[in-house]
């Protein structure tokens, strides 16, 4: 049943007011700190372990909850419902332990455990018990993060290695999840986000450090191994390949989560998939920045999104990543396509194929005998490995205004160009805390580009430009009230796939009743709809022409507490 | 299976050319020659050193840091004195500074010299050398949350050392 305008407007209204009337009935004192203000909280709990105060074991905890009422891309299926429209949940975003020990202000150890984003219908600890016969959102797993030791030479050189947040390509790849400014990451800079990193970590080798003003950060890492039924064929063809069957199915038992998107080599000439055998080839990762006026803290890799005003920051950055042979796609073996001894096709075949069709895109390919499949895809078909570029520059700004204290006012602004090599065509789609179990007809071609939930093109070969910037208003405006910071975002995707770029414009609105401490964040996006591919790209039947044909809202509330 | 984008030797090169990037930092940090060098500080100074000790003193209490050793009887005459480590946290991340180690020696005759580095750990006696991981000055290269530790000591020092 699809939800008329009223609904949703009656919807939102009743959020605000509740979110309102929370603010409204709290207590306000007349200290300007005001009540939510936890100006006690100062640095956290800490053990001291010298007298100087140099060796300490620091805990942080946090969670970041989720409601949402979301429309659905067209074709979703949740939990056995078919082709839902819109629905509403509660979600764990982020829910993590951070330890931080330093023994010495030169020996560092540094641990983060937790979990992310379960739903009630996805995101569980493994458990294929979903009416889908997918993983539900029971018990969900809770993991390792990060874990990774530091030895400091000097400010200039530190040098470390484990299971490491520390990326390179921008400051968004190495976001901080605790005081961002828009709602939450925008992904575009974790941008192997499951694929053959974990959560945006890596297993790898680290240097930092500052010279004067200049800070740098260089990672080699080794890449998790991604399955083979994951992103790969095996023996040449596989008996879906021999019989034509679309590639474009999502991992089984991954539903179409974080995973999303991270489909089968496709039968199809120049797109580009992450390579399962890429084995000893490292990730190579850079990212540098100058600062113009105050300093940015690099003792740990989480890089700000916004200092409400305590800092005047800008920087100018720039970064890359690099692995070869990350990715792998199907080529053409000859210049012209080639019919091979033993192969019989007829009129309508051979023109398909010497138009430059795929061949088991060929109109009756499955119908062949399976040895003249074979011999045909043979006969045309090589795989090419290629390699990940991708490179960024982006710029950050924290402008304070006014005194320190209530009357501070503060802009934010950081924007951001990549510029993604993945091999030819590459696009994936990814939407956070995914709700979908699969498409409703599961196995054939979704009714949108983007599959089902909430996923949209996030990551390509291609270009994105993202820019985000908020202002956060005097405390004196509020008192007691705590503070507000209205922000808006925009991105501009451009893949070489997708016929068309989009341009998305999201916005929302800090509550910040302590700091980043305590903060309610109200968002607004509408994700664009790609329609289903067509035949229009040659050699890419079924796979190209997509283009945004509409768009589906989403309306996310986060509830955040960290000390 | 070819590979025409990537040609086998280049990865090699490449991660040579990381390696090489990681070590020339580890080099020259180690070798002192970016942040460790001395970087004195210096202040014309024409007061006596019973009055230079006494006074740098006070600057120094003023300021949150602990004498270590006040001697006006030394040639030169010597200050030393530390300021704990000052933590602060920004989300996960986290910013310190020092302890930081402020030694200041006058001659009668020549300029108050200053130095200050952020060391291991923040020293406790007058014989103490605590290991020095940067010293700072007033350009541009040192941070400016390091400045602030030292700057309101070079503000005094000056307006002392140019009273008559």
């Amino acid at each position: 049943m699809r939800c008329t305008p009223t609904a949703k407007l009656l919807r939102v209204l009743t959020l605000l007011l509740l979110l309102t009337g929370a603010g409204l009935s709290a207590p306000r004192p007349a200290a300007a700190q005001g009540f939510w203000a936890g100006s006690n909280y100062k640095n956290g709990l800490r053990l001291y372990l010298s007298k100087d105060s140099t060796s300490f074991i620091r805990l942080l905890m946090w969670s970041q909850i989720w409601t949402r009422w979301q429309e659905q891309n067209p074709g979703t299926s949740i939990a056995g419902n078919n082709n839902v429209a819109q629905t509403w949940d509660v979600g764990i975003r982020r829910s993590r332990i951070l330890m931080h020990g330093q023994l010495t202000p030169c020996l560092l150890v540094f641990w983060i455990i937790g979990a992310n984003n379960q739903t009630f219908n996805t995101g569980g600890g493994g458990l294929q018990t979903g009416p889908d016969g997918v993983t539900d959102g029971k018990r969900q797993s809770v993991f390792v993060h990060d874990a990774w030791t530091e030895f400091k030479v000097s400010r200039a050189f530190s040098l470390g290695t484990g299971l490491l947040t520390w990326s390179g390509l921008s400051r968004l790849s190495n976001t901080a999840t605790l005081n961002f400014m828009t709602l939450d990451s925008p992904l575009y800079g974790w941008a192997l986000l499951d694929a053959n990193d974990q959560f945006a970590r890596t297993l790898g080798v680290y240097a930092k450090g500052e010279i004067g003003k200049l800070n740098y950060r260089a990672v080699l890492s080794k890449p998790f191994s991604i399955p083979e039924a994951a992103t790969g064929w095996t023996t040449p063809y596989t008996a879906a390949q021999r019989a034509g069957a679309s590639a474009m199915t999502t991992l089984p038992g991954r539903g179409a989560g974080w995973a999303a998107g991270l489909t089968a080599l496709p039968n199809a000439y120049d797109v580009a998939q992450f390579n399962s055998r890429a084995f000893n080839q490292p990730l190579y990762q850079l990212y540098t920045n100058y600062d113009f006026l105050e300093q940015e803290s690099q003792t740990l890799p989480f890089m700000v999104g916004t200092y409400l005003g305590t800092k005047k920051v800008f920087n100018i950055g720039a970064g890359f990543m690099i692995q070869p042979e990350a990715m792998w796609y199907r080529s053409r073996r000859t210049a012209a396509p080639v019919l091979p001894g033993g192969v019989t096709l007829n009129a309508q075949q051979t023109t398909e194929l010497n138009a430059g069709r795929y061949p088991a895109a060929i109109t009756g390919f499955s119908g062949l005998p399976e040895a003249q499949r074979i011999l045909l895809q043979q006969a045309n078909v090589d795989t090419t490995r290629a390699t990940m570029r991708h490179f960024s520059v982006d710029s950050f700004l924290e402008l304070p205004f006014g005194p320190k204290g209530e009357q501070r006012s503060s802009l934010t602004a950081y924007a951001v160009h990549y510029w993604f090599d993945y091999g030819p065509n590459y696009v994936r789609n990814a939407g956070t805390m995914n709700l979908a179990s699969a498409p409703t007809s599961p196995g054939s071609q979704t009714l949108a580009f983007n599959g089902a939930g909430n996923a949209y093109p996030t990551w390509g070969s291609g270009r994105v430009f993202h820019l985000q910037t908020g202002y956060l208003f005097p405390r004196a405006w509020t008192r007691g009230f705590g503070q507000f910071q209205p922000y808006v975002s925009y991105s501009r995707t451009n893949f070489d796939r997708l016929n068309q770029p989009d341009n998305l414009v999201e916005g929302g609105v800090n509550w910040l009743l302590a700091g980043h401490n305590a903060k309610i964040t109200l968002h607004y996006r509408a994700r664009p709809i790609y329609s289903a591919a067509t035949n229009l790209v040659p050699g890419q039947e079924g796979l190209g022409g997509m283009q945004v044909t509409s768009r589906r809202s989403e309306v996310i509330t986060q509830f955040f507490i960290f000390f | 299976m070819r590979s025409t984008i990537f040609r086998p030797g280049v990865g090699r090169w490449l991660t040579l050319a990381l390696l090489a990037l990681l070590a020339l930092p580890g080099l020259l940090g180690l070798t002192g020659c970016i942040n460790t060098r001395p970087r004195p500080m210096s202040v014309a100074c024409t007061m006596s050193p019973a009055q230079f000790v006494e006074r740098c003193s006070a600057l120094l209490t003023a300021n949150n840091y602990q004498l270590i050793e006040a001697d006006p009887s030394t040639n030169p005459a010597r200050v030393r004195a530390t300021r704990g480590q000052r933590q602060t946290n920004i989300g996960e991340n986290i910013q310190y500074h020092g302890p930081y180690l402020l030694t200041a020696t006058y001659a009668k005759g020549g300029p108050v010299i200053v130095t200050v580095a952020t060391t291991m750990r923040r020293g406790s006696g007058g014989e103490e050398q605590p290991l020095i991981l940067h010293t700072h000055d007033e350009g541009s290269g040192t941070n400016p949350a390091d400045r602030q530790a030292f700057a309101p000591i070079m503000e005094g020092l000056r307006r002392a050392c140019a009273q008559p």
